[in-house]
């Protein structure tokens, strides 16, 4: 079987005050509306003025958080590169897009083409570190980040590499909002995002943006961050299905279900998704606290990306906000954190992170 | 005693054939694809020669029996009909084994995309379009055609998106999460790569001419190449024999430039060697190279370079296929994956079509005429892509 692996360092940028932070902030952030925007940091800590200008936005914040959770784990250069992204670079995409129909294919800027290419980011920051190891991209929809850690994960196992670059990164779009509109992705009538799960009887969500990078390694070290698994659930064919792979993901593991401390939801307060999440929440006992994410960051493909993010940070800080949490367990520990997500009903990952002394 | 990796299944669809046998006979026949456009509609379909698959969708929804309501993308298409050949030729069925579905796409349905872009906003009956277009959703509706349902992933690495599916694949049965995995590419032909490209100044407007000394650029394709590998665990000769055994892989970046490869050709001989490395193979032990060979000056001089370091002057032979069937792009390494097979079964070197004068400073040159009765034992194969992200595979004949 496939071996745990320990985070060394990690760094995210999301909607919330996430960036180079291992506490939560004691408020959330606040967005009216149905969608939500990544805080992006100065990235003049990270990348040279003049190659700046010349970076996507989804560019610089892949390269911001791969530098920043290096630095966190003490690491100049990973030996393998590995991110995951649903819709990859969409603004130079568009971008392309609109000069070559505008124009009638007259016209085309190569910069947006070679930038709209879905595995630009992890190329760039190879590029940056001069990385010269394993570099993959995976892009399948809510499944993308788990394709990368699990990869990730394999690399390690293997012996291929002594410690990873993994990570997530989706962005969002004025375009984007308004097609994934059209196809009745967001929830309309939202006055904020932390009201999101007050209109649960309607369809649609909040729409968000993140990125994230975690330093994974085989070597315990300063560490006391697990990452004991993650596993994918296609297609499921009914509910039952889906608990009976949580309880063989845990079994595989010596655990069940009541040794899981915290359960961070992807409840997405869409209608359509309710009861799926209402029904994988009611699988835990008492003892499980429950919290929520995507009214902090929003959903985009790669979206369990900031739940590992919290989980991260909950592990370190030994807490929780208020402003997640939907149910308190009887657990005095915080030790065990299950990430639960599921994309358009199908694509369903649980992660398993735990602290170890 | 590393373990082995059998290739079971095959499936191919490229502009020189809907299946492997197509293929297979427009290689022995020196029969390239190359033509010009008709279905997609570009502006630029009478100035470059392109590898097109001369069906509409509408054939393939046919071709595939998918209902015509069902929306369903061109690089799904191919990807359906060279999955199906590849699955139904391992002779087991999908539920037979704990399988993987790692697929690879750039541009996923651009095509469709590039067609509705302005229209999504004032025409809601395409909305349904809107989540069907991204990479991952051609291997979800693929997964679903063939009732997968476990395991299954899109990689998109550029050029070599197709080698990193087989090598994810590998790697997934080493570690014993599957037995089996089916993997390969998919690419449609679509405006925006046609005039990406052409914004770089890639393409040749006349047919592609690799390694030639004169050589302009590239000629774009389409199609899907994808093969079946399992484990020893469930390897069954009296089921399906092996095509061949995958041998070694690896995949390495240049850290160089975002679309130009180090002309020192640094990233073709790390991905060659570490592939040799992991097979612990001797590079004179190799029969014959599949080249990546896009015909562009900066991708054949870089490869050549490679070769030239690893095998000093004694350079197997090699070629590269695509004056074939085009520049499939995420394609591309599934493709060539069944071209090596190909050569090993058939003990045959494909041309390399089109070129005549080689580059001087190099002392070896593509075998340029068909050979076959050769002995064709270790055959590489390279697949290098935006991003400096280079891929080799090694396949082996297989005798168990």
């Amino acid at each position: 079987m496939i071996k745990p692996v320990y985070i060394k360092g990690y760094s995210c940028i999301s909607a919330q005050d996430s960036f180079d932070k291992n506490q939560f902030s004691i408020s959330p952030a606040v967005y009216s509306g149905n969608s939500v925007v990544a805080m992006e940091p100065d990235y003049k800590a990270f990348v040279n003025p003049v190659a700046i200008r010349r970076m996507s936005r989804i560019v610089k914040m892949g390269i911001a958080t791969a530098k920043n959770a290096l630095q966190k784990a003490g690491i100049n250069s990973p030996d393998a590169i590995i991110f995951g992204t649903g819709l990859g670079c969409m603004e130079d995409t568009e971008k392309f897009l609109k000069n070559l129909i505008d124009s009638n294919e007259q016209e085309s800027a190569p910069t947006s083409f070679i930038s709209s290419t879905h595995n630009s980011v992890a190329a760039s920051i190879a590029l940056q570190l001069k990385c010269l190891g394993y570099n993959f991209t995976y892009v399948h929809k809510g499944l993308s980040l788990h394709s990368a850690l699990i990869d990730a994960m394999i690399q390690l196992n293997l012996n291929n590499a002594e410690n990873v670059l993994a990570g997530g990164i989706d962005e969002h779009t004025e375009i984007k909002h308004r097609h994934y509109g059209f196809a009745g992705w967001w929830k309309e009538n939202l006055n904020n995002n932390l009201e999101l799960f007050d209109n649960s009887n309607t369809a649609g969500t909040l729409a968000g943006e993140g990125a994230a990078s975690f330093i994974l390694s085989k070597e315990k070290g300063n560490s006391h961050i697990k990452l004991s698994g993650t596993q994918s659930v296609f297609n499921p064919k009914s509910f039952d299905s889906l608990k009976q792979a949580l309880i063989d993901f845990l079994a595989e593991r010596n655990l069940n279900i009541d040794d899981i401390d915290l359960l961070i939801s992807g409840n997405s307060g869409d209608n359509r998704e309710i009861d799926l999440y209402t029904n994988f929440e009611n699988i835990f006992s008492e003892n499980t606290s429950i919290a929520r994410f995507k009214h902090l960051s929003g959903t985009y493909y790669t979206c369990d990306n900031y739940a590992l993010y919290m989980a991260c940070v909950a592990l370190e800080s030994q807490s929780i906000p208020d402003y997640a949490l939907t149910k308190i367990g009887k657990s005095n520990n915080l030790k065990r954190i299950l990430v639960y997500n599921s994309s358009q009903l199908v694509s369903n990952v649980f992660h398993l992170l735990e602290w170890e002394d | 005693m590393p373990e082995k990796i059998y290739i079971t299944g095959l499936g191919a669809i490229s502009a020189i054939g809907d299946s492997v046998n197509e293929n297979l006979q427009s290689l022995l026949a020196a029969r390239s694809g190359i033509s010009h456009l008709e279905f997609l509609n570009s502006a630029h379909k009478n100035e470059f020669p392109i590898g097109e698959i001369k069906k509409s969708d509408a054939d393939f929804y046919q071709l595939l029996g998918i209902p015509s309501t069902a929306k369903i993308n061109r690089t799904t298409l191919l990807g359906m009909q060279a999955v199906k050949e590849a699955l139904a030729s391992s002779n087991a069925p999908i539920d037979a084994f704990k399988t993987a579905l790692i697929s690879s796409t750039t541009v996923g349905g651009m095509t469709q995309t590039e067609k509705y872009f302005y229209d999504f906003d004032h025409d809601l009956s395409l909305s349904s379009w809107i989540d069907k277009l991204d990479c991952g959703d051609s291997t979800r509706d693929i997964a679903n055609y063939i009732n997968h349902s476990g395991f299954l992933t899109t990689i998109s690495t550029a050029c070599s998106s197709a080698a990193n599916a087989i090598i994810l694949g590998a790697n997934l049965i080493k570690m014993g999460i599957v037995d089996r995995a089916i993997c390969g590419g998919t690419d449609a032909l679509s405006k925006f790569t046609i005039n990406g490209f052409n914004s770089l100044m890639l393409l040749e407007r006349n047919l592609c001419k690799p390694f030639d000394v004169d050589r302009k650029g590239l000629n774009l394709g389409e199609g899907a190449g994808f093969i079946v590998i399992e484990s020893e665990r469930i390897y069954n000769p009296n089921r399906k024999k092996a095509y061949a055994q995958l041998l070694g892989y690896a995949n390495t970046n240049d850290a160089f430039h975002q679309t130009a490869a180090n002309p020192d050709g640094q990233g073709a001989y790390s991905a060659m060697a570490k592939t040799l490395a992991m097979a612990n193979i001797e590079p004179s032990k190799i029969s014959y190279i599949n080249c990546h060979g896009t015909g562009t000056p900066n991708n054949d001089e870089s490869e050549s370079k490679g070769m030239h370091r690893l095998f000093g002057d004694n350079v197997p032979m090699y070629s590269s296929t695509k004056p074939f069937t085009g520049h499939t792009l995420a394609a591309a390494g599934g493709l060539e994956a069944v071209f090596s097979i190909l050569a090993i079964q058939n003990n045959a070197v494909w041309p390399n079509l089109n070129s005549k004068n080689f580059i001087p400073e190099f002392p070896f040159k593509p075998v340029t005429e068909l050979k076959t009765e050769q002995n064709i034992q270790y055959v590489l194969s390279n697949s290098f892509g935006f991003g400096g992200n280079n891929s080799s595979l090694l396949f082996g004949r297989n005798h168990d």
